[in-house]
C-alpha cells in the first residue's frame, strides 16, 4: 500500500471525499472515495508496477474517467 | 474461479486469451480488463418502424435475427463530436477490440459494465453478459441510457469490462452460434 499525494474535496456523502490525482500523462484523475481510503493531502493506493519515472497504481474505485489503474511520477509517491 | 490481472497477462501473453489491439497498462484492474467504445453504432430505423407498425416479432425456430437487424436499424459511424444518446434511447454498439477465446484455453467471460458510466445511467447489455468458450469476434453492446441526461459516446471511451473465468473441464464443443466472428 503506498500514499499517493491528492488533491482532497468534500464528497457527494459526509463519509465520502472527492480526489483529484495528478497522473503522469498530465491531466487530473477524479475519483471519489470513502474517507478511510483517504488522508489530508493523498489517498491510500496499491502499487502495480513501475518503470524508470512512473509508478502505475491501482486506486480502491474506478475514476469518472473509468480507469482503475493510472500511471503517476514518482514523486508523487508519499512513503517511497 | 476468476482470473486477476496476472493471469489475464500470461493467458494474453500464451494466446490462451486473444485481445486485438492489446490493451495497455491502465485497462486493467485487479481482475478485469475494459474494451474501449468503436465508432460503429447500429441505430434503430423509426420509418421503418412507423411503416411496419403492428408488425410483432416472433422470436423462436424460424427467427432470423440478421434479417430482423437489416429490416429495422441502420448502421452508422460516430462522428468526431461524438454520438448523443437521449434517455431512454437504445442503440447496438461494439467493442473496439476484438477478442478470441479458443476452446482449449478453458475460458469463458463476462461483459459487465463499469461505474463511472453506470452512475450516469449508462447500461451496456440487456440481460445477456455471457462470452462462450470458441466466441471470437468483437463484443456487441446493448447501449440504454437509463438517466436523465444526455450522454456523449465518443470511440475509444472505456465502455465496458471482461472478468475472465476458468471453466471446470474444456467443453465438448465450443460456441458455434450466430454471433461467431460476428461483424461490427
Amino acid at each position: 500500500m503506498c500514499k499517493v499525494k491528492a488533491k482532497i474535496m468534500l464528497g457527494p456523502m459526509k463519509s465520502e471525499c472527492v480526489a483529484y490525482i495528478t497522473t503522469a500523462g498530465g491531466p487530473r484523475a477524479e475519483v471519489v472515495l470513502n474517507s478511510i481510503h483517504t488522508g489530508h493531502n493523498h489517498i491510500f493506493a496499491a502499487e502495480v508496477a513501475r518503470d524508470k519515472n512512473n509508478v502505475l497504481i491501482e486506486l480502491p474505485q474506478e475514476t469518472s474517467s473509468g480507469n482503475w489503474r493510472v500511471w503517476v511520477t514518482k514523486n508523487q509517491i508519499l512513503n517511497k | 474461479m476468476i482470473l486477476t490481472d496476472r493471469e489475464i497477462q500470461i493467458f494474453l501473453a500464451h494466446r490462451q486469451i486473444n485481445i486485438r489491439p492489446k490493451p495497455n497498462a491502465v485497462r486493467y484492474s485487479s481482475t478485469s480488463v475494459d474494451l474501449t467504445l468503436a465508432k460503429q453504432l447500429r441505430l434503430w430505423s423509426f420509418d421503418q418502424i412507423e411503416k411496419t407498425r403492428g408488425e410483432i416479432i416472433t422470436p423462436g425456430p424460424k427467427f432470423k435475427y440478421p434479417k430482423f437487424r437489416d429490416k429495422y436499424t441502420k448502421k452508422i459511424n460516430i462522428s468526431a463530436k461524438g454520438y448523443v444518446l437521449e434517455p431512454d434511447a437504445f442503440v447496438l454498439a461494439w467493442t473496439h477490440e476484438t477478442i478470441s477465446l479458443p476452446n482449449h484455453s478453458r475460458i469463458a467471460a463476462r461483459v459487465e459494465g463499469k461505474s463511472s458510466l453506470a452512475r450516469l445511467g449508462l447500461a451496456i447489455h440487456v440481460t445477456a453478459p455471457t462470452i462462450h468458450a470458441g466466441f471470437e469476434g468483437p463484443i456487441q453492446l446493448e447501449l440504454c441510457n437509463y438517466g436523465p441526461v444526455s450522454i456523449r459516446l465518443t470511440p475509444g471511451i472505456p465502455i465496458c469490462q471482461l472478468i475472465f473465468e476458468m471453466t471446470f473441464g474444456t467443453p465438448a464443443k465450443g460456441y458455434s452460434g450466430v454471433f461467431l466472428r460476428q461483424k461490427r
